[in-house]
């Protein structure tokens, strides 16, 4: 049975005892930069694990592509990302809990597919999450806003400006990792969702002062983790992992992956 | 082949690389030309009139099979190799998703403008001597000369083509997004061809063959798709009049 990833912001180790012992640690040498050291936790007796990568630095510093070619490598069907972001919608505050729904790219110099030399990358972006995993967080925490979401290009905050006319645009929310994550994810075709943490508001609007709401925001999706990693269903039901399955009938991707360009 | 005699360039894009050109008598090529920027793509000419001087013909993304997705392509070589042959004018045809509501799958639609939303591409060939030239996005004497060539008249007349970088397709909030900035159709190619031929001094004018609807925007009908061969089997033939059809 495939395993689930989760990546996050730092979090205290303890707080992820729920999901079992860490039974295993590995860094993977991956053909674009190694990844972790990632840590598996595992119930005793249960088949599958979850493999947890902190988010570590700056997203501008490290090539997502490497995070998933090492999910793919270590048998990661499913991604959870855990992530901090801006509220740009005026009535989001520090605290809130979300889940993205959409995306907008915003990034620039982020790597744009795996596929560079052939059609293999020409995906549809509906649905743009995993909706497997996406129900699970919805059941498991009703209180995640649904969002739009906008990729910036980091580590820069965004300017007042900006922040108006991203609102303008449609998005509610603004990060730095779930673009191209997503996508990219796609590409390999293994499912990709994220919790939104806000950690912060929009640069138009009053700077927010923290009195611990994150860290209370923090708890409630880590408590949450393991109903929802419960509640996936088994064998999936999204469809994520059959996203290249023309690509393979017609012979651009070979059966091995790891030879997929 | 005396350069002089060739002055237009038909780049092909959707289902060009699986395209038989028998039918449009082949008289020369395929053949590359080495470019300052690299090799370009090969390009063949072709004479489906004898009275007619011959076009010349590239597919964009490869021949036999999709080999390079838009963001790929080597731009400046196959631009530079066109100034090589003395081309004056550049018709591009691709596939476009519609967002306009009133666009269907299998339309045909020559852009009046551009917006570009790629970001990894080189838009210049950043030489001091050669400026971006002002005026008009799409040349207007060769979009007129697709339009008096097409069949129908176009569903809307004056269309914006939004590029994204790709290769993968757009979500939802980003077509609104293009949607509300003024777009009416959205590809992953025509940036930066229009600017490396404006550069160039030559007449950049494309047809767009709306090939799908963008994410959202079925707006209750079939998600219906084409990018099979009819495709270039339109666009080719309705190209070879405009290059019949305009002033050198």
């Amino acid at each position: 049975m495939p395993h689930l990833l989760i990546l996050a912001l730092p979090i205290p180790p303890r707080s992820l005892e729920k999901l079992g012992d860490i039974t295993e640690e590995q860094v993977v040498r991956s053909p674009f930069g190694d990844v972790g050291p990632l840590a598996r936790r595992q119930q005793p007796g249960a088949s599958t694990g979850v493999w947890i990568l902190p988010y570590f630095g700056s997203p501008t510093h490290t090539d997502p592509r490497a995070t998933l070619w090492a999910a793919k490598d270590l048998g990661v069907q499913r991604i959870l990302a855990i992530e901090g972001m801006v509220g740009l919608a005026h009535d989001l505050t520090r605290g809130d809990i979300v889940l993205p729904t959409d995306y907008i790219d915003w990034t620039k110099h982020q790597p744009a597919t795996f596929f560079e030399k052939t059609g293999a990358g020409y995906i549809s972006q509906k649905p743009p999450f995993c909706p497997d995993i996406s129900a699970a967080i919805r059941g498991q925490l009703p209180q995640a806003r649904p969002v739009i979401y906008l990729g910036a290009e980091g580590p820069r905050h965004e300017t007042a400006a900006e922040a108006r006319m991203f609102q303008q645009w449609g998005a509610q929310v603004r990060g730095l990792n779930l673009v191209p994550e997503t996508y990219l994810a796609k590409e390999l075709e293994l499912c990709f969702a994220a919790i939104g943490l806000i950690t912060a508001h929009g640069a138009d609007r009053e700077r927010a002062y923290g009195k611990g709401e994150v860290r209370r925001a923090t708890r409630e999706a880590l408590e949450a983790l393991p109903a929802i990693f419960a509640a996936l269903p088994h064998p999936p039901a999204c469809g994520c992992n059959h996203l290249q399955d023309r690509a393979r009938q017609r012979g651009v991707l070979p059966k091995d992956w790891r030879k997929w360009q | 082949m005396n350069s002089h005699d060739v002055s237009t360039l038909i780049m092909g894009g959707t289902a060009a690389y699986g395209l038989d050109l028998t039918p449009w008598r082949p008289v020369q090529g395929p053949f590359t030309l080495q470019t300052p920027y690299g090799e370009s793509p090969p390009i063949t000419l072709l004479q489906p009139d004898p009275g007619q001087p011959p076009v010349a013909f590239c597919s964009r993304h490869g021949r036999d099979a999709l080999q390079h997705s838009a963001a790929f392509l080597n731009h400046r070589a196959v631009i530079w190799a066109a100034k090589m042959l003395g081309i004056s004018t550049i018709f591009s045809w691709n596939g476009v998703g519609a967002i306009a509501e009133g666009l269907e799958v299998g339309n045909l639609v020559t852009p009046a403008d551009l917006i570009d939303f790629t970001r990894k591409r080189i838009t210049t060939f950043g030489h001091p001597d050669l400026r971006p030239a002002s005026g008009p996005t799409f040349h207007p004497a060769a979009r007129a000369a697709i339009i008096a060539s097409l069949p129908n008249p176009n569903p809307i007349p004056i269309p914006t083509y939004v590029c994204t970088e790709g290769p993968r397709l757009e979500t939802e909030a980003e077509i609104e997004l293009y949607r509300r900035a003024g777009a009416d159709v959205v590809g992953m190619t025509l940036s930066p061809e229009i600017f490396l031929a404006q550069e160039l001094g030559i007449r950049y004018a494309s047809l767009c063959y709306v090939t799908n609807y963008a994410t959202g925007r079925a707006l209750g009908r079939a998600p219906k798709r084409q990018f099979g061969p009819v495709v270039a089997r339109t666009c080719l033939p309705i190209l070879i009049r405009a290059a019949a059809l305009i002033d050198h």
